[in-house]
């Protein structure tokens, strides 16, 4: 228990610098909370007195705190195109990222681990090269044009999923499950090439630890070596990689929904850049740093609960 | 002359073993598959890139109405896109594009990352925390949106996509050369030069830098792969490199509005896919022979 307070005592300056970041990044964004209020016709002379009365032109750090006050409130501001407030936006659009996420996540744990098993148990043999070259590829692949390519295949030719839209899971379950088969699939190539050669390379250092070789002279059946006393020591990595791999795979979403139309937080905030909405782009952006940021720290948390030798 | 002996009979430090790449780690490089394959790649991207002008089977530039989304034939190998102009030239010139992206981006993280980790590392103390926290910051946002967020401060053009994944990639090569500096710091050498009196300027740009500049070089071509992905996705949101200056992920978005004439994003998403591809192979064959020097 100690250690966790320790823990979490350490992480506050990496979150209020994060914090600090994003609003700077923020501030620097055209548009503020003035041209909320007059609008996007407004004069400058307007303008600049929504400005003095809204606190604005204080200086940086004394209006970090307001911001800081009033997101920790959940108030982000309106979107200057819907004038909707963007929590509001927000709470619509982040389960559909989440549910890409998830599914894209656990595509890739089945394909990338499996992949990497076979790969480290037949080392240096065929499976290995041919499971090392997809993992590669898998790499190398742009998120756009593999989405682009899987609508050619699975939508125009085979017709089996429709190529773009969204339902919510609530109001149609099969054809929430239609329209984000491709997406998932697309986000979780690259997740599970990253995750294969992580499990490959874990398992190839588990496998020469002693205890394989004991478990191995007692005449334990190879299956059962491998899969309960090498995978379980070989998961704590190969759990981490998948923790910071958060940011990636949130990168990737954000181009994957576009291909897609998926009403996502990045569709947000790539239409929000387009349109010059800028609440709505730092709304997006904000959710997605925090995101990473406690994914990071959660998995950072877990790998030392886990591994006593980490200290 | 005493500082070169000192250093001669110094007890060997992977810092000090893992010097920059000279002859021997070339060969052993090109002397696997991957740095084979990944080299000849881009030896024919960077062809591409610099003879351009003078390869092109047609001005990238040429409209021909007559001759709209052609499939691809012997006049047009890999046919011809919505106003008719040939996708051959555009993917050829696109390498162009791409490649001036990544290297001035890569160059440009490479030397403010090494700037900061030089002084990070060589000052220590509170600047050393302060930039190293802020750097761990910039790590915590995903590549993507950190550049997209830089884009929507600047504006897109090529020059800002330039700068955006510059900026993304600093606190990588700020980070690498700051450990190694550390461990330098540390070796006999460095502190008998400081006893001697030469000043920190010399110690740090003759001595520090050059010697730091190893894992540097190793990290470039991952970091040249990440930028050139991060260059195609912006280009392809439409927030990257603008039309009508030929980039292939742009490409591959005007391809995806017209997806029934397939060769229009099939061709420049397989130039994007290559050049990443080969670029990681790279990165792999020179991180297998530091290693291999390693140990």
């Amino acid at each position: 228990m100690k250690r966790l307070i320790d823990y979490l005592a350490q992480l506050l300056p990496l979150l209020l610098i994060v914090s600090i970041v994003a609003f700077v990044l923020i501030d620097l964004l055209p548009g503020d909370a003035a041209m909320e209020r007059v609008g996007l016709d407004a004069t400058q002379e307007q303008l600049q007195r929504a400005r003095e009365e809204m606190g604005l032109n204080d200086p940086l750090p004394l209006r970090y705190i307001y911001w800081l006050e009033r997101a920790v409130q959940g108030d982000l501001g309106r979107s200057l195109r819907s004038g909707e407030p963007v929590t509001a936006t927000l709470v619509r659009r982040v389960p559909v990222t989440v549910e890409l996420a998830l599914f894209g996540t656990g595509l890739a744990v089945l394909i990338g681990v499996p992949a990497g098993i076979l790969a480290a148990v037949f080392r240096n043999g065929r499976i290995d090269a041919i499971v090392n070259l997809l993992a590669l590829s898998g790499m190398a692949v742009p998120f756009f044009w593999l989405g682009l390519l899987l609508i050619m295949l699975f939508s125009l030719k085979l017709q089996w999923v429709p190529p773009s839209g969204y339902v919510s899971f609530a109001e149609d379950p099969l054809g929430n499950l239609k329209f984000m088969a491709l997406p998932s699939l697309t986000i979780a190539v690259a997740f599970a090439a990253t995750l294969m050669r992580q499990t490959r390379a874990s398992m190839l250092e588990v496998l020469t630890a002693d205890y394989i070789r004991t478990a191995r002279a007692k005449g334990t059946s190879e299956r059962r070596v491998i899969l309960k006393h090498a995978l379980r020591n070989a998961l704590i990595p190969i759990i981490t990689v998948m923790g910071l791999q958060m940011g990636s795979l949130l990168g990737g979403a954000i181009v994957t929904e576009t291909v897609f139309a998926l009403p996502g937080l990045g569709r947000m905030m790539v239409d929000g850049i387009f349109q010059r909405d800028f609440p709505s782009v730092q709304g997006a952006l904000l959710v997605i740093i925090i995101a990473v940021v406690v994914t990071n720290l959660i998995t950072d948390a877990c790998y030392r609960l886990v591994n006593p030798r980490i200290k | 002359m005493a500082v070169t002996e000192l250093h001669t009979g110094a007890v060997a430090t992977p810092a000090e073993i893992f010097k920059s790449p000279d002859a021997g780690m070339v060969r052993r490089v090109l002397s696997t598959w991957q740095g084979v394959v990944g080299a000849s790649i881009l030896a024919v991207a960077l062809f591409c890139a610099i003879f351009a002008p003078w390869i092109v089977p047609y001005s990238s530039a040429d409209i021909d109405y007559m001759a709209i989304m052609m499939p691809p034939d012997d006049a047009h190998l890999f046919g011809t896109d919505e106003v008719g102009r040939d996708i051959l030239s555009r993917c050829i010139e696109g390498a162009r594009t791409s490649l001036i992206v990544v290297f001035s981006a890569v160059a440009f993280s490479a030397v403010v990352g090494m700037a900061i980790g030089l002084v990070a590392g060589w000052v220590g103390g509170l600047t050393e925390k302060i930039l190293m926290r802020v750097m761990d910051a910039v790590l915590a946002f995903p590549l993507i949106v950190l550049a997209l967020t830089i884009i929507a401060i600047l504006g897109p053009s090529l020059s800002n996509a330039i700068l955006a994944i510059g900026i993304v990639k600093i606190p990588h090569f700020a980070r690498l050369t700051r450990g190694e500096v550390l461990s330098l710091k540390e070796l006999d050498y460095i502190k008998a030069m400081k006893t001697l009196g030469a000043s920190e300027a010399r110690i740090l740009l003759r001595h520090i830098l050059p010697n730091s500049i190893g894992p540097v070089l190793v990290y470039v071509s991952i970091a040249a792969s990440l930028a050139l992905m991060t260059e195609a996705s912006l280009s392809f949101l439409g927030l990257g490199v603008q039309p009508p200056t030929p980039s292939w992920g742009g490409m591959v978005a005007v391809g995806m509005q017209n997806y029934q004439f397939w060769w229009m994003s099939i061709f420049p998403g397989l130039a994007i896919f290559l050049t990443v591809f080969a670029f990681n192979l790279l990165g792999d064959a020179i991180r297998d022979a530091v290693d291999a020097r390693l140990q």
